[in-house]
């Protein structure tokens, strides 16, 4: 249960950075608190900050919703003991860090510019990840779904 | 069981608590200041590093007539002349290749809004609209000189006039041209200029504000004379 505690926090304050960066990219905030020399807006106002058409962090806000309730729904009493919930979330988690490790390396190569509230999330994600992913093996040695 | 159950709702308490924060943190964010501020600097020190003044220009630079205008985009007086003169300047003074026309930033210090209302406008003039957010910001001055997120109103006059705004914003988060508005500033206060707007006519000032028939005036009895200048000598 702890995990999926863990996990629902992390997916809440991941929520909230991607709602922030989302903000500013749809221009409701007049600026971005970043470190360094404008790294923040560089990436985030740059043509590799939308994806198909939806600014990146839109995926993110969407990404965060499902994991946070994946979570909160593999808090529930009777689905606790149940390993569904957790590796929907290191599915999830995983592709979401997927997602990461492109725009750093866009970040990196091509923006040449890091964005701090960008590099949160990836952590925030890969956090995650780790959480469910390591709970994993507990379920196989317990009986459950 | 009566223990997880415990836990569960200290978690939930924990949760609830982090919401509150960080939309607490995002809304904070949102209904501030639209960053960081911009100062006037004191033109009587030392230059303000090697940024050169440079001013928006019309017309021709081998033109007879040379007038340079010294506004702001807070005042009344120039958000008039822009409006009422201006239009039949560009459309029938500038043709004739007689003039040239300057625009020359000016901020006043008691205009809060104002210098980034001049930023925004040499972020327009980044993708060739200068003139068109010169006419959006005056014919709209009343409804941003006191608003406490002007950018905002900014970014809606940029999308107006057809500029690419994720371009426009990133120019003007990053108040890109500031240190040239501050140039331009000061180079209009070595020239005498204490007040806006303030119109030179071949390095002369005026003493008022011309209307278009004045600017015709002035023009034709310039042009009929007056060898085409260089550069060097306008100011």
């Amino acid at each position: 249960m702890r995990h999926r505690m863990t996990a629902a926090a992390l997916a809440l304050v991941g929520l909230l950075v991607s709602t922030y960066l989302l903000l500013y990219k749809l221009g409701v905030l007049g600026s971005i608190k970043c470190v360094g020399s404008g790294g923040c807006e560089r990436v985030n106002l740059s043509r590799w900050s939308s994806f198909l058409g939806l600014p990146v962090a839109a995926y993110g806000v969407a990404g965060y919703v499902a994991l946070l309730a994946v979570a909160l729904y593999g808090l529930r009493e009777d689905r606790v003991a149940v390993p569904g919930p957790t590796r929907w979330l290191a599915a999830l988690a995983g592709l979401g860090l997927l997602f990461s490790l492109y725009l750093l390396a866009l970040e990196l190569l091509v923006i040449h510019a890091l964005c701090l509230w960008c590099t949160v999330s990836g952590v925030v994600i890969l956090a995650i990840f780790v959480v469910s992913a390591a709970a994993l093996p507990a379920f196989s040695r317990t009986p459950g779904r | 069981m009566a223990e997880a159950g415990r836990s569960l709702k200290r978690f939930y308490v924990v949760l609830g608590l982090i919401a509150v924060a960080g939309i607490a943190l995002i809304v904070r964010a949102a209904t501030s200041g639209p960053g960081a501020a911009l100062v006037l600097a004191d033109c009587s020190g030392p230059p303000l590093g090697n940024t050169p003044a440079r001013g928006q220009a019309l017309g021709p630079d081998s033109a007879p007539v040379h007038i340079v205008e010294y506004a702001d985009f807070e005042c009344p007086l120039c958000a008039k002349f822009a409006i009422l003169t201006m239009p039949d300047v560009q459309q029938r003074l500038i043709p004739t290749g007689r003039l040239h026309w300057e625009f020359v930033d000016f901020p006043l210090q008691q205009h809060v809004n104002s210098p980034l209302a001049h930023v925004a406008a040499a972020c327009a003039a980044d993708q060739g609209r200068f003139w068109e957010m010169e006419y959006a910001l005056y014919d709209h001055q009343d409804d941003w000189f006191a608003d406490s997120r002007p950018d905002r109103k900014f970014r809606d006059y940029a999308r107006g006039i057809g500029l690419n705004a994720d371009a426009f914003q990133v120019c003007l988060t990053q108040r890109r041209h500031w240190p040239t508005i501050e140039a331009n500033r000061c180079q209009g206060e070595k020239a005498g200029v204490n007040g806006t707007p303030t119109v030179f006519v071949n390095g002369r000032p005026l003493p008022f504000t011309p209307a278009f028939d004045d600017l015709t005036k002035i023009v034709d009895s310039i042009a009929g004379t007056a060898p085409a200048r260089t550069p060097a000598a306008r100011r």
